[in-house]
């Protein structure tokens, strides 16, 4: 494995939204490096007959899910302003991705070894009163996997959740196995699944969420 | 003129997009469906003078790999009155979404039914997509008959390789564009713009267009058999020509200027910025309908090239090239640009690919200097077993050419390999099928003595066998095609030969193929039997998966074809051809000679170096061959 010590990193937070949601992640890593040859970021390519970018990103993300937290590490030949990087590149994005923060630094380990939880947001459309709803807070399978838990009931019997998630840990939650879950729970309960977005990213230590950008030094 | 029943006026039409989200929701890769990439152009229908529809009777991956499907979207849209959009063929789950929320197929820049465009034109590439197209009317709710249309739909229109014989798509297409479309692509628009505007009915539209070069409207000719079923003769109607002779671009230079790549979202087979270097291949092989169609050769200039490629990079993004046509190492200037080409990207890390290497140490020189990639190893096309069959089909290939080419690839240090073999030739013989196996059993032993012990494991040798199809406008347009038996037995044969672990062999469906060659040189009876195929079921026909020879054979029994008449039958040296409607600009004594001097094992060589073999094209057209 090609360690990251001494190389020139711009660690970048981008969305994923709107008709790009529809693509997959290895499009999308494709479509990121397709843009910063348009915006002729110096990228830094690995000696040898065919030289390669290294670009690495966290977690993927589900065709069909949103995202505003994702991140993703590129190797540079050398620095650039994280500003002009993030405007370089945004004026070279389709309309859905776009570069939210990018900060220029090194890291030894890479994003997936770094973060360790995501926070997601889902919307769900029930027919069913809150309080009803508590009940999940009470079930062990999500005590043991979401943290933070906000219920958000709108008009029309939608319901918006938010919560913290481990990732990458292998305790992982599988968003559709919850909904199936929490249909199995009371019979009653039916919930269908409207969106999930991804709100961001974190190391978390104890009681301590850290951005990823705190991790670069 | 009165104005009514015309064309639709767009302007007055309340255009609304398709929501497609509750289809791609529940699809496989809906990032095909959704348009929106990078150097796509989106415009306001209402206020263009004319609209078409391009229409790829496929999946997205491989209509956006086509090169036709770029170059025609650029010309119409570089035209301020004139826009252009796309669809793809929707594979199978979401054509279930389509039928069952009853939504009509739409296009992928503003979401509109395709039905709503002045002119849907198909681009067909080979015979076994014409299922498709019947799928894609029928899917836009237009009637799949010309005769069943009224004026309320577009003008359905078609063009590409596949269109060199019309007939058997003759009753569902109003017109055929033969030969290269750049240029009258913008004529045909410009018509139906004028003509719409001053109030003309489509059919009084489609006969004007007709009048322009290189179109061919199937209602005004007549067919008439015999009582065997072989045609009697082809009666025009009004003052059709005769024969439609196929357009011939020359003026490349004019377009590449301004010319923008579609990026993909969404990985497609050729997912490169393809460059065409030069259009037509005079080496006449026999068998090859490409190389019959797109004569005379016409090379690029290498340094429009150039700056295309310079251009095209910096506004794709794409990290790496393929310069494509027939024959790439045939290309003048070849080495010339190579070099270029590699200095120019020195240090822009990209990959340059050379498709379509002849077989010889010259092109393995090519792609050592180009440093093509490894991992995906060459392809060559020795196509024959010995020397006398590759003198039958013309193929200027010398097994020692072969080898010096095998022995040069595994020496610099590829490790993968793919040859292309041929079965059922005309006058093959066991000798031919031996040969096959000699060859590969000598780039086995080649391979064994180039590659290092120590990556002996990685040695690959796929071969492809495939079996002839013939093809109309091409020399062998007379032959029968082997039955599928006999082919079985010959693959049975090579399969018993072949053994080594070392060996991968892909062979071609022969049912396909023969269901291939009946539509291949079919007449306009055929087309019954597409439309009653297409109703039983059959799609995507060149997917293995998804191609049923008893959907096929049955809906050619319900038609009356008799399979064999069309595709294993030996025609008669003065018959008449359905295809004879349409000319390639080769005369039909070349073709016949070239026919008989093939039976006769007689070469034809290249005219590039012999000069003029006198095949007719020089009447239509100067190719800068010396007379």
């Amino acid at each position: 494995m090609v360690r990251n010590i001494n190389k020139i990193i711009m660690r970048f937070r981008f969305s994923k939204q709107n008709d790009i949601k529809y693509i997959s992640h290895l499009d999308l890593i494709t479509l990121l490096i397709r843009a910063l040859r348009r915006a002729k970021i110096p990228i830094h390519y690995s000696r040898g007959y065919h030289p390669k970018l290294k670009l690495s990103t966290a977690f993927a993300l589900k065709v069909g899910w949103e995202s505003i937290g994702e991140y993703a590490d590129i190797v540079l030949k050398k620095k650039l302003l994280p500003d002009l990087f993030k405007e370089r590149l945004n004026n070279q994005l389709p309309e859905g991705v776009e570069i939210l923060k990018a900060i220029c630094g090194s890291s030894s380990k890479s994003l997936s070894n770094q973060i360790n939880c995501a926070k997601y947001q889902i919307t769900l459309s029930h027919y069913h009163k809150k309080k009803e709803l508590e009940k999940i807070k009470k079930v062990q399978y999500f005590r043991e996997r979401l943290f933070n838990i906000k219920i958000r009931e709108l008009n029309n019997n939608i319901l918006i959740l938010n919560f913290l998630t481990p990732i990458g840990s292998g305790n992982d939650l599988d968003i559709n196995d919850f909904i199936k879950f929490l249909n199995s729970i009371k019979n009653e309960l039916r919930f269908i699944l409207k969106r999930v977005l991804r709100v961001n990213m974190y190391r978390k230590e104890g009681d301590f969420l850290l951005s990823p950008f705190s991790l670069l030094k | 003129m009165v104005i009514k029943n015309t064309l639709k006026n767009k302007s007055k039409m309340n255009l609304k997009p398709i929501n497609i989200y509750p289809l791609i929701n529940k699809v496989r890769k809906p990032a095909q469906y959704i348009g929106g990439e990078l150097n796509c152009v989106h415009k306001d229908i209402k206020k263009c003078k004319a609209s078409m529809i391009l229409a790829f009777p496929d999946l997205y991956e491989i209509g956006m790999s086509s090169m036709a499907i770029h170059i025609l979207y650029n010309i119409i849209n570089n035209h301020p009155g004139f826009v252009v959009e796309r669809v793809f063929s929707p594979w199978l789950d979401m054509e279930e979404q389509m039928r069952t929320l009853n939504i009509p197929l739409f296009s992928l820049e503003s979401r509109l039914p395709i039905k709503e465009f002045d002119i849907l034109g198909f681009s067909i590439q080979h015979e076994l997509c014409f299922t498709n197209i019947l799928n894609m009317l029928n899917l836009a709710k237009i009637p799949i008959n010309s005769k069943d249309r009224g004026e309320e739909y577009p003008i359905i229109i078609a063009g590409g390789p596949g269109v060199f014989n019309p007939e058997p798509m003759s009753p569902f297409i109003d017109f055929f564009v033969i030969g290269d479309g750049e240029k009258v692509v913008i004529e045909i628009l410009k018509k139906v713009a004028k003509l719409k505007n001053k109030g003309f009915k489509k059919t009084e539209i489609i006969k004007e267009i007709g009048q322009i070069d290189g179109i061919y409207v199937p209602e005004y000719y007549d067919f008439i058999y015999e009582t065997d079923g072989r045609l009697k003769e082809i009666n025009v109607k009004n003052s059709f020509p005769k024969k439609v002779v196929k357009n011939i671009y020359t003026d490349f230079d004019n377009y590449n200027k301004s010319m923008k790549l579609i990026v993909p979202n969404t990985k497609i087979v050729h997912d490169r910025f393809g460059v065409e270097i030069m259009r037509g291949c005079s080496r006449g092989c026999r068998f090859c309908l490409a190389g019959s169609i797109y004569k005379p050769v016409r090379e690029q200039n290498t340094k429009s090239i150039l700056k295309l490629i310079k251009d095209g990079l910096a506004n794709t993004g794409y990290g790496e090239i393929s310069l494509s046509s027939l024959s790439s190492t045939d290309y003048s200037q070849i080495d010339y640009l190579l070099k270029n080409l590699r200095r120019n990207l020195s240090d822009s890390h990209v990959a340059i690919s050379l498709p379509s290497l002849r077989c010889d140490s010259f092109s393995v020189k090519l792609a050592n200097l180009i440093g093509q990639e490894r991992k995906t190893g060459l392809t060559f096309a020795p196509e024959t077993g010995t020397q006398r069959l590759r003198d039958v089909i013309n193929k200027d290939i010398k097994d020692e050419d072969i080898f010096e080419c095998i022995r040069a690839v595994f020496s610099s240090g590829w490790e993968k390999i793919k040859l292309y073999f041929m079965i059922g030739l005309p006058t093959e013989k066991k000798e031919d099928l031996d040969g096959i196996v000699s060859i590969i059993n000598r780039v086995l032993k080649i391979a064994k003595y180039e590659v290092p012990k120590n990556k002996w494991h990685r040695v690959k040798i796929n071969i492809n066998i495939s079996p002839f199809c013939p093809k109309s406008h091409t020399p062998f347009q007379w032959v029968g095609q082997d039955l599928p038996e006999n082919l079985n037995r010959k693959i049975d044969y090579l399969r018993s030969k072949l053994k080594s672990k070392k060996i991968f062999l892909k062979i071609h469906d022969t049912k396909m193929s023969q269901v291939e060659a009946v539509l291949a040189r079919g007449d306009r009876r055929v087309s019954k039997a597409i439309e009653i195929a297409w109703e039983s079921g059959c799609k995507f026909d060149s997917w293995t998966e998804k191609f049923s020879y008893d959907r096929w054979t049955t809906a050619f029994k319900k038609a009356n074809i008799n399979i064999q008449f069309y595709a294993n039958r030996q025609r008669d040296d003065d018959e008449i051809f359905p295809w004879e409607t349409i000319s390639t600009g080769q005369y039909r004594k070349f073709l016949f000679n070239e026919y008989k001097k093939a039976l006769k094992g007689k070469t034809t060589p290249d005219c590039r170096f012999v000069g003029c073999i006198n095949c007719g094209l020089q009447e239509i057209i100067k190719c800068n061959i010396k007379i």
